[in-house]
């Protein structure tokens, strides 16, 4: 992999995503009328909640949670630990003891706990946080959910079926004093993919948070031919990387390559006020035969390490 | 910080002698992409019970759907969004011998974000929230659809039942 630093542009970086999502608004306004026949549905604001806060201190405030349906809704209010694992999807808990020392979920209390929103109507739910006085300069994380609770009763003319709820998380990230950010992405690797509708390829980004406060990479990824041209351009994972951790963050590439050598390129600002340069060099390893036809559901996604250009391959399972 | 990224490498994905070359970092001043705070709407648009009907242990799965609408307002672009399915309990209430892993999940599809889409594969249904889907926020608002395959597989140890057999199933979704 080859690696370097320079500096940022961020406005550059963002503009042509903010183009392309007031575009997709426009088009997509024909949707807004689903909700409409929706059978259950919450809403909540704020989705985050991110304050600075000294140590010992008492903080209160309040989020809204609305009933998107014309039905009465019941609901349960819970406080979680909050976590991300290796595939970089979010893990709510009742208890998380790894996250203890970063964890927020003993400070938050919300009242409500559990209630009933009228169709169409909306409640408040109050929180109150107290940072303990001994608190240690950094940023803690953890979350409250509202989940819908299933109807009293049940239906009884359906022999086998699945009764949906949903659940709307907010997150809370409490920085206590100035923790300074810390992070560099340390590697790249290539793995296979076994989903037809992608590229059969995967990057999955090494990104080390030595600091005690939160990362978000921001900057693009792009695959280039033989030639040195851009064949394909994605945004870096937004995922964010919590602290005093190594994060394993994935990206699907989305075009089909044909045979011959390619490069994997990153440039990323991990917050850190600098950008990060890495690539990797590879060659797509050649497709698999057809697979039997099958009435059965395929398997779960497999993912294989390959090797760069020019180095024989190492499979390792992945998932 | 070359010998660094050589040795992270080769120890994640066993590529030793990849060459790694670093130029000396230049640093700017401090940026901030701290998220604004989002608003969302999620629900959940397909009729709810989803029903199946088994009928021979030895057919196909049976089939059916869910779609899965959200709308996020003051959304970030240096922000994520996730969706995630999980179920409370390992069984179905009323058949207590048919359990949740019995279903499996696909999302074919979601609509209205091009920095986000379906996690590959399908997914067996479980206490533990396995994500279905992420991507990106819209800057402002965006507006979101994702349709979701399910497939439950029937098996000789299953008894008949004349009355319901239900599973509550969790959406979770999260902009972090």
């Amino acid at each position: 992999m080859h690696t370097k630093r320079h500096i940022l542009n961020h406005s550059q970086l963002t503009a042509a995503r903010n183009i392309r999502a007031a575009a997709f608004f426009v088009c997509a306004s024909a949707f807004v009328v689903a909700p409409a026949f929706a059978q259950v549905g919450l809403g909540l604001a704020p989705m985050r909640v991110e304050v600075n806060v000294p140590a010992g201190a008492t903080r209160a405030g309040s989020l809204a949670v609305s009933n998107s349906v014309a039905a009465e809704t019941r609901y349960r209010t819970e406080i979680l630990d909050f976590s991300l694992d290796q595939e970089a999807t979010p893990q709510f808990e009742a208890d998380l003891p790894a996250e203890s020392k970063f964890s927020c979920r003993q400070w938050l209390t919300f009242n409500p706990m559990e209630g009933t929103i009228a169709g169409d109507g909306s409640t408040t739910i109050r929180y109150t946080f107290h940072v303990p006085a001994d608190a240690t300069p950094r940023t803690y994380h953890c979350a409250v959910g509202f989940t819908s609770l299933p109807p009293l009763r049940r239906p009884q003319d359906t022999p086998i079926g699945m009764i949906s709820a949903v659940r709307v998380v907010s997150v809370f990230y409490i920085t206590v004093g100035d923790p300074k950010p810390d992070g560099e992405l340390k590697s790249i690797t290539l793995e296979k993919v076994d989903d037809p509708n992608t590229s059969g390829l995967r990057a999955v980004f090494q990104v080390i948070n030595n600091g005690l406060t939160n990362l978000r990479g921001i900057g693009k990824v792009d695959v280039l031919d033989g030639s040195g041209k851009v064949i394909e351009s994605n945004e870096f994972p937004t995922a964010v990387i919590l602290p005093n951790r190594t994060q394993h963050i994935p990206l699907t590439l989305k075009n089909k390559l044909g045979d011959g050598e390619y490069k994997l390129r990153t440039r990323v600002n991990l917050g850190t006020g600098e950008i990060q340069e890495a690539s990797i060099d590879f060659r797509p390893p050649a497709p698999a035969p057809a697979a039997k036809p099958s009435s059965t559901p395929a398997a779960g996604p497999v993912a294989q390490s390959i090797a760069p250009a020019g180095h024989s391959a190492t499979l390792t399972a992945a998932r | 910080m070359l010998a660094a990224l050589a040795c992270g490498l080769a120890a994640i994905s066993g590529f030793a002698g990849v060459t790694a070359q670093a130029q000396p970092a230049l640093r700017s001043q401090q940026v901030s992409v701290r998220p604004q705070a989002a608003a969302i709407t999620f629900s959940l648009a397909s009729p709810s019970p989803v029903s199946f009907t088994l009928s021979d242990p030895d057919a196909a799965p049976a089939a059916g759907a869910s779609t899965l609408i959200w709308l996020v307002t003051g959304g970030a672009t240096v922000s994520s969004w996730n969706v995630a399915v999980s179920v409370p309990t390992g069984t179905f209430s009323g058949c207590p011998e048919i359990p949740a892993s019995a279903i499996t999940a696909q999302c074919s599809s979601v609509t209205g974000q091009n920095t986000g889409g379906c996690n590959t594969g399908t997914f067996t249904l479980g206490t533990t929230p396995v994500q279905i889907a992420s991507g990106t926020e819209a800057a402002g608002t965006g507006l979101y659809l994702l349709n979701l395959n399910l497939f439950i597989t029937d098996a000789w140890k299953y008894k008949g039942h004349t009355s319901a057999c239900t599973l509550n199933v969790t959406y979770s979704i999260t902009a972090n």
